[in-house]
């Protein structure tokens, strides 16, 4: 009997993924964004450092194309694929980032201290999206400035909470 | 909500019924749903908590009306 209770069970389960397929459930969290009180600049820095790299990779390759060998041709735009892959997805993740220091980590307290506290935020957000949009050295070390100088501030308010 | 409920699992939930101690809910906040276990009720207001206890998010207690469901079935 037991075991027929879990056949049902089993199919019932199979019959909801059939209908999940038609009518996708919706997603439920465990979590806000981080666990909450745990906020830190790392994972932007990170991800700004990559996009550095990945755009010296693309701009400065380091496999050569021999234009008479397919192959060569197809690892070529493989791996300049991946670079341009990379860049956008870490490009993306530094912006999460940077919006859930500036949202949820900063409060109204921190503009006394940081006045331009807004406008070092909106900079390193706009830096994100440009070095989505173009490949440019410039803008991704600019990126990795504004992200490093928003450590910076991070760690000077962390010190400042705690006296 | 680890180890009870992992990431990419599938809950299904009712919404009959008032949630009672120790059951796992999903209500929603802002736009989003979340999945908690009630840890107290009191006067209108449910406490909730995750069971990984160590990286759980906190929320505040939340409403009756917030909750979507209790969750019956994991598939």
């Amino acid at each position: 009997m037991l075991a027929d209770a879990d056949g049902i069970l089993n199919l019932f389960m199979r019959l909801l993924r059939l209908v999940d397929k038609v009518f996708p459930p919706k997603i439920v969290y465990a979590h806000c964004d981080v666990p909450c009180g745990i906020y830190d600049p790392k994972s932007a820095q990170i991800a700004a450092a990559t996009v550095v790299r990945m755009v010296d990779l693309i701009t400065n390759p380091p496999i050569k194309v021999d234009e008479g060998d397919n192959t060569s041709i197809r690892n070529f735009h493989n791996a300049m694929t991946r670079y341009v892959i990379v860049k956008e997805e870490h490009a993306q993740k530094c912006k999460e980032e940077l919006l859930i220091l500036w949202t949820d980590f900063f409060k109204e307290e921190h503009l006394k201290q940081f006045p331009k506290l807004h406008d070092t935020f909106w900079n390193a957000a706009k830096l994100c999206s440009k070095n989505k949009q173009e490949v440019d050295l410039k803008s991704a070390e600019d990126l990795k400035k504004a992200v490093d100088e928003i450590a910076d501030i991070f760690a000077k308010a962390k010190a400042a909470a705690k006296q | 909500m680890e180890p009870s409920y992992r990431e990419g699992e599938r809950v299904l939930t009712f919404n009959w019924g008032k949630p009672r101690l120790g059951d796992v809910i999903v209500f929603k906040q802002k736009d989003k749903f979340y999945i908690k276990r009630v840890e107290l009720i009191t006067a209108g207001k449910i406490t909730v908590s995750g069971d990984n206890k160590k990286l759980s998010s906190k929320f505040k207690p939340i409403d009756f009306r917030q909750v979507v469901g209790r969750v019956v079935l994991k598939y």
